[in-house]
């Protein structure tokens, strides 16, 4: 539970009076770069830290809140799974409980990653909390592992699908970012659907996440639409996150 | 209420000046620009991508990474058998790429290898008449230098030693990672060809992390451990600019250092959970030990 409160972040009030002073303080800090008609509507609260989210990827602030709530989930998610009762049971090999620890590392890294870079660039990472349905069972090898390969492939789908909103010179250097970012959960991936699969051509065989972009005739991978995106996640996150400016 | 990126709406070559100056940001306020976009930390990986000087066009790249799958797809298409391919005199034989080598790794190389074939045909496609023509490859890494009518390069018993086909293969697929990730900036003017990119990018990566774990590593790249022959040793070091390209071992993006935020895991985790990107020139000498 205590990872819950590392997971949740303060929201963001852009509508309020003292939001616009800050935001006039950031945007002067910014050297004035940015324009008002800018701030999309971060949140339409429907009580206290249970605020919805809305992102609008025309602004490149709100594509950095989009990483940070799939990371956040994905480490939420990791997090859960080393940290539950039935770990060692579970997972009885100590190689793929090594392999689940380095992947929770690398989303937990993601996710801090993510909110240092919105908070530097003057945004307020979304208030966030996670819910599973009661198929995902986190003592079950079986069901982690297949929540794991949903999780890391709409991830891959979710960096690839995001990348046209990067696609400017001014964004290029966010556009690396996100690439930097994608092949290390192409890796996960690999390696997850690869312990469900062992040694087939499972880990790179794409044919089954067609529904979400991936064409394995040509070896292309997964590339999804943030509304898509979000919609299965939408899941296992309380707040509803809603995707603008697409 | 969305505002458009600025950049957007200007013409190319008035972008082009503007990121020919140093600074961007001070570029866009200096011309009374409004940029929707990241003024301040990640716009200042934007100024270092802009500053290379020379930028490659969107068939330049295209071309760089069809020749990077043309190596790959005739590397694996020997091992397997798989596009009609023969074995080859050249090489010293027989194929025993797959003896020994665990249960299933044929398959795995039947799937990488029908990836490769597949990107080769795409990535033609998507050149037309400007496609490169397929270089000839010398795998033991020899220049084409023959003994009694075979390859005798370093990498001699490339094909019937698999301990050597599979630290290449490992090589070729962390290397196409870091050359499509590098390659991605130059494609933004063609969103379609980039997402096409980054929709191959993935999936080598996927190889990658599979031929890694069947070498007995991680799927992922801590710091810049190199497992590979000495002829590799680039594959986890920096580019050039190594301000744009560093080496794997790199943990920090964008101006902030990953391995001490709050609740991370340290440097290793952080050195894993960021790929980095190569520049062209550096993946072509890496590709050219293997081109003559």
């Amino acid at each position: 539970m205590e990872r819950e409160q590392i997971f949740t972040q303060a929201v963001g009030r852009l509508h309020s009076e003292g939001s616009r002073r800050e935001f006039m303080r950031l945007a002067g800090l910014l050297g004035g770069a940015l324009v008002l008609a800018n701030c999309g509507d971060d949140d339409n609260g429907t009580g206290p830290g249970n605020q919805n989210v809305t992102l609008n990827f025309a602004q490149a602030i709100d594509v950095l809140k989009y990483a940070f709530a799939l990371e956040a989930l994905e480490a939420d998610f990791y997090t859960k799974v080393v940290a539950n009762g039935s770990f060692n049971t579970a997972f009885s090999s100590a190689s793929e409980r090594t392999l689940l620890t380095d992947i929770r590392d690398h989303e937990v890294a993601h996710r801090e990653f993510f909110k240092a870079a919105i908070t530097a660039n003057g945004g307020t990472p979304p208030t966030l909390s996670t819910k599973y349905p009661s198929s995902v069972d986190f003592a079950s090898r079986t069901s982690v592992l297949a929540t794991a390969k949903t999780f890391e492939d709409l991830g891959v789908s979710a960096y690839n699908g995001a990348a046209r909103y990067l696609a400017s010179a001014a964004n290029v250097g966010l556009l690396t970012i996100a690439g930097k970012v994608v092949s290390v959960e192409a890796r996960h991936a690999s390696a997850i659907r690869d312990l469900i699969s062992p040694n087939t051509d499972a880990f790179a065989n794409v044919s089954d996440i067609a529904s979400i972009g991936a064409v394995e005739a040509n070896g292309l991978d997964a590339k999804a639409s943030p509304a898509a995106v979000l919609a299965a996640a939408q899941p296992f996150i309380n707040q509803t996150i809603t995707a603008t400016g697409l | 209420m969305n505002t458009k990126n600025v950049m957007d709406l200007i013409d190319p070559s008035e972008q082009k000046k503007i990121f020919a100056r140093r600074d961007a940001i001070r570029a866009g306020v200096t011309a009374g620009l409004a940029m929707g976009s990241l003024p301040m930390v990640l716009a200042a990986m934007a100024k270092t991508a802009g500053a290379q000087g020379t930028t490659p066009s969107v068939n330049d790249v295209l071309n760089f990474a069809l020749t990077l799958e043309y190596l790959e797809a005739e590397f694996y298409n020997i091992a397997t058998g798989a596009a009609g391919q023969a074995f080859p005199a050249t090489y010293a034989g027989p194929n025993a790429v797959f003896t020994g080598a665990g249960a299933g790794t044929q398959a795995v190389f039947n799937e990488i290898a029908k990836h490769e074939n597949a990107h080769v045909a795409l990535l033609r496609a998507a050149l037309g008449g400007a496609a490169v023509a397929k270089p000839r490859f010398d795998f033991t890494g020899g220049k084409g230098a023959t003994t009694n009518g075979k390859f005798n390069g370093p990498f001699a018993d490339v094909y019937t030693n698999p301990g050597t086909f599979l630290a290449l293969a490992q090589a070729f697929e962390d290397t196409g990672v870091r050359a499509y990730k590098g390659g991605a900036q130059f494609l933004i003017s063609n969103v379609p060809v980039l997402e096409t990119a980054l929709q191959i990018h993935s999936i080598e990566a996927r190889h990658a992390s599979k031929v890694r774990r069947i070498r007995g590593e991680k799927g992922w790249i801590t710091g810049r451990t190199n497992t590979l022959p000495m002829q590799a040793q680039g594959v986890y070091g920096q580019g050039s600019p190594a301000s744009t390209y560093p080496a794997e071992d790199n943990v920090t993006q964008a101006t902030i250092n990953v391995s001490t935020l709050a609740g991370t895991a340290g440097v290793n985790a952080a050195t894993e959970a960021f790929d980095e990107p190569l520049d062209v020139a550096t993946v072509n000498a890496i590709a050219g030990l293997f081109i003559y």
